[in-house]
C-alpha cells in the first residue's frame, strides 16, 4: 500500500509560520515530522483521563459502526476517515465480516506522513481497495480529489474519530463537512462530553487537564512545534485556560506558551518576534455539552440517526440533509 | 442641600449651640468649597444632609457638628484631626477621628492600633455611641445615592453595610426606647451584656453572623443584580476550591476562564444573580475585583 500525497513539507511549514504569526498552533502541526512519536510517548498511560474511566472500545465503535451504518444490501461502500492517525480503530472494523463481504474502499486521510506510516503498518492485512492520503482536508483541492474519488460509491460513510474535532474549531469543521457531504451521506463523530454542567465537574476537568502541565513528554509534545522553528523553552512556561464556548456548550482548554522574554526566531526566510507577556496556543481540547452539540449539527444540515454515551464520551452518527 | 435647612432647624436652641454649629456649617462651606459627590453635587450637600438627618434624630449639637465635620480630616488637605480638637472640643474631635478612615489609632489615644477599620469603629462606638450614630448616619446617606459610584464600589459598600451596618442601626435603633444619647447608650450597653459580647471584634462577629440570617433586604437585592456586570478574580486556588463547595456560589456564578502555569492559578467568574455566602466563606478575602 502506498500513501498519495496531495500536500507537501513546504505548504505545511509555510502554514506554521502563518500559525505562529496569529499565535496560534493548527491542531495538525502537532503530529508533524516527530510529533507523532512524541505523541505515543506521551500516551494513553501517562494522561490521567479526565472525570472518566475508559472510551469506546474498537469493539464497541465497530458494532456501532455496523449496526448503524453499513447497508445490509450488498452496494459500492466507501468509508473515508477524516484525520485518521494511525488507523488503529478503523483496522479494527474493516476486519470485520460485515464490512469484508461489502464491495467497499476504505481512504484514510491525515496530515501527518508518520502517523500514515504507522496507518501503512495496521492497514497491512486488509483485503479490500484500501487507500491513504496525506493531505489536509480543509484544502479545497483535497476535498474536490475526495469528490472524485468517492463519486461512484452509493454508501458513503465518514468518520472523524479519536475526539479529534475537539481539537478544532468547530464552527469551521461544521460548515466545511457541510459544503462536503452530500446528501444521504453518514457521518460519524466521537466526542468528550461534559457529564454535567455544574461547577464541581468543571473544575474536575480542569485539575485534570492542570497535571498534563506536570508530564514532561506531553509538555513536549505540545511545544515539538515551537522548538522545529527554533523556540528555546526556556523562554517561557506552559499555561492552561479554560473558557466556556457559549454557542456549543463547550469547555474549551487551552494549553499555550506563555513567553517571559523577548524571542526572535528566523523560519522560512521571515524574522518573527514575539514579546514577553505573548501566548501562542498550542493545543485546544473542547470538551461539549451534548445537547448543544447535537443542535450545532442540527442547524448545520445534520440529522441524528443515532447516538451512545459512555462516561465521558459520545458517538453520534449523522446524516446529511439538503 | 446646603445648611439652611439645617440652620432653620436650630433657630430656637441655646444661642451657644446654635454659634457652634454655624461655626461648623461655615466650616464646610470654607473647606470643602468646589468639592463635588460622585453625583456632581457639591459635596457638601452629603455633610449637610447628614448634619440635619443626625439633628432631627437626636438633637445633640456634639453629634450634629461631628456630622457636619467627619469627612474634613479625610478630604480637605489642609484640615487636620489636631485641628478640629483644637477649634471644636474634645467630643466633637473624638467623633471626627472615629469616622476618618484610613488611620487607625486614635489622637486621645495613640497607644492603641487596630488593623482593622471596623473594629476600630466599634471600639470608638463602644467609648461614645455617638460615633456609631454618626457612622450609620453617614452610610444611609451615602446608600441613598449609591448609584452614581462604579458597580465594584456599590457591591462592596453593599456587603460592608450589609454585614455590619444595617444590623448595628437596627440595633441602635431597635433597642433604644428613644433617641436620646443617654439612652441609647444605655440600651447597647445592655445589649451587649446580654449577648455577652464585650470586645469590637466579638461584637463585629455577632453582627457578620446575623446579617446573613436575615439576608433578602430589598436595597441589597437591587445592587447584586448590579454585580452581574463585574467579574470577580481569584488567585487562591484552595480558597476557589472553598467557594466552589458552597451551593449558593456554585449555583450563583458563571464562570469565564481558570487560568494555571502548574503552579499559579487565577478564576474569573461573575455573579449570575444576587449572591451571598455563608459565613465561612467570607467574601471579603476575594483578592481583587476587575470591571
Amino acid at each position: 500500500m502506498n500513501t498519495h500525497y496531495l500536500v507537501s513539507d513546504l505548504e505545511f511549514d509555510i502554514e506554521l509560520l502563518t500559525n505562529i504569526k496569529n499565535r496560534v498552533i493548527e491542531q495538525k502541526q502537532l503530529y508533524l515530522e516527530e510529533g507523532a512519536s512524541k505523541y505515543y510517548k506521551s500516551t494513553p498511560n501517562l494522561i490521567p483521563r479526565p472525570h472518566s474511566s475508559t472510551g469506546f472500545t474498537n469493539e464497541e465503535m465497530s458494532a456501532f459502526i455496523i449496526e448503524h451504518c453499513v447497508p445490509k444490501e450488498n452496494t459500492s461502500m466507501a468509508i473515508t476517515s477524516l484525520a485518521c492517525g494511525n488507523c488503529q480503530k478503523e483496522s479494527h472494523l474493516l476486519k470485520q465480516k460485515e464490512i469484508q463481504e461489502k464491495n467497499f474502499l476504505f481512504l484514510g486521510m491525515d496530515a501527518s506522513k508518520t502517523m500514515l506510516t504507522n496507518a501503512e503498518e495496521n492497514l497491512n492485512n486488509i483485503a479490500g481497495d484500501v487507500r491513504l492520503v496525506c493531505a489536509d482536508f480543509g484544502s479545497t483541492f483535497f476535498r474536490q480529489e475526495l469528490s472524485s474519488i468517492l463519486q461512484s460509491y452509493h454508501h458513503r460513510i465518514f468518520l472523524f474519530l479519536g475526539n479529534t474535532i475537539g481539537n478544532i474549531q468547530l464552527t469551521n469543521i461544521a460548515d466545511t463537512l457541510s459544503n462536503t457531504l452530500k446528501n444521504g451521506d453518514l457521518l460519524l463523530i466521537d466526542v468528550l462530553t461534559r457529564i454535567d454542567e455544574t461547577l464541581e465537574t468543571d473544575v474536575h476537568i480542569f485539575q485534570k487537564y492542570a497535571s498534563y502541565l506536570k508530564i514532561p513528554e506531553l509538555t513536549t509534545f505540545y511545544f515539538h512545534p515551537l522548538s522545529r522553528v527554533g523556540i528555546p523553552f526556556e523562554n517561557g512556561e506552559m499555561t492552561l485556560q479554560m473558557h466556556k464556548e457559549e454557542s456549543t456548550g463547550a469547555l474549551r482548554f487551552e494549553f499555550g506558551f506563555l513567553f517571559k522574554v523577548k524571542t526572535q526566531i528566523y523560519f522560512r526566510n521571515e524574522y518573527i518576534t514575539i514579546l514577553p507577556g505573548e501566548i501562542i496556543t498550542l493545543n485546544t481540547i473542547r470538551v461539549y455539552d451534548s445537547q448543544k452539540f447535537l443542535s450545532f449539527f442540527t442547524e448545520h444540515n445534520f440529522t441524528v440517526i443515532a447516538s451512545e454515551t459512555k462516561n465521558n464520551k459520545m458517538m453520534i452518527l449523522f446524516q446529511k440533509n439538503s | 442641600m446646603d445648611g439652611k435647612e439645617l440652620l432653620k432647624n436650630i433657630e430656637h436652641i441655646p444661642k451657644e449651640d446654635q454659634h457652634a454649629i454655624v461655626k461648623a456649617i461655615n466650616f464646610v462651606n470654607l473647606h470643602h468649597d468646589g468639592q463635588l459627590r460622585k453625583s456632581g453635587d457639591p459635596y457638601s450637600s452629603h455633610l449637610f444632609a447628614v448634619g440635619l438627618n443626625l439633628w432631627q434624630l437626636y438633637h445633640d449639637p456634639i453629634l450634629t457638628i461631628a456630622g457636619l465635620l467627619h469627612d474634613a480630616v479625610e478630604d480637605c488637605e489642609e484640615v487636620t484631626i489636631e485641628e478640629i480638637y483644637r477649634d471644636f472640643g474634645k467630643e466633637v474631635g473624638f467623633l471626627v477621628d472615629a469616622a476618618t478612615k484610613n488611620i487607625f489609632t486614635f489622637l486621645e489615644y495613640p497607644e492603641i492600633t487596630f488593623d482593622d477599620k471596623i473594629e476600630r469603629l466599634l471600639w470608638a462606638g463602644q467609648k461614645d455611641i455617638r460615633a456609631l450614630l454618626l457612622k450609620t448616619a453617614d452610610r444611609d446617606h451615602n446608600m441613598s445615592t449609591i448609584e452614581h459610584l462604579k458597580p465594584e464600589k456599590q457591591v462592596r459598600m453593599a456587603f460592608e453595610t450589609q454585614a455590619i451596618f444595617q444590623p448595628l442601626k437596627n440595633i441602635l435603633r431597635d433597642h433604644a426606647s428613644s433617641t436620646s444619647i443617654e439612652q441609647t447608650t444605655l440600651s447597647f450597653q445592655n445589649f451587649c451584656t446580654n449577648n455577652k459580647v464585650t470586645t469590637p471584634r466579638e461584637l463585629k462577629e455577632y453582627l457578620f453572623n446575623h446579617s446573613f440570617k436575615e439576608f433578602g433586604h430589598e436595597l441589597f437585592e437591587a445592587v447584586y443584580k448590579m454585580s452581574t456586570s463585574i467579574i470577580w478574580e481569584v488567585e487562591d486556588a484552595d480558597f476557589m476550591a472553598s467557594l466552589e463547595q458552597a451551593p449558593s456560589f456554585k449555583e450563583g456564578i458563571q464562570v469565564l476562564s481558570y487560568w494555571t502555569n502548574g503552579t499559579n492559578f487565577k478564576a474569573l467568574f461573575q455573579f449570575k444573580k444576587g449572591v451571598i455566602l455563608s459565613p465561612q466563606h467570607s467574601p471579603l478575602k476575594i483578592g481583587s475585583l476587575k470591571q
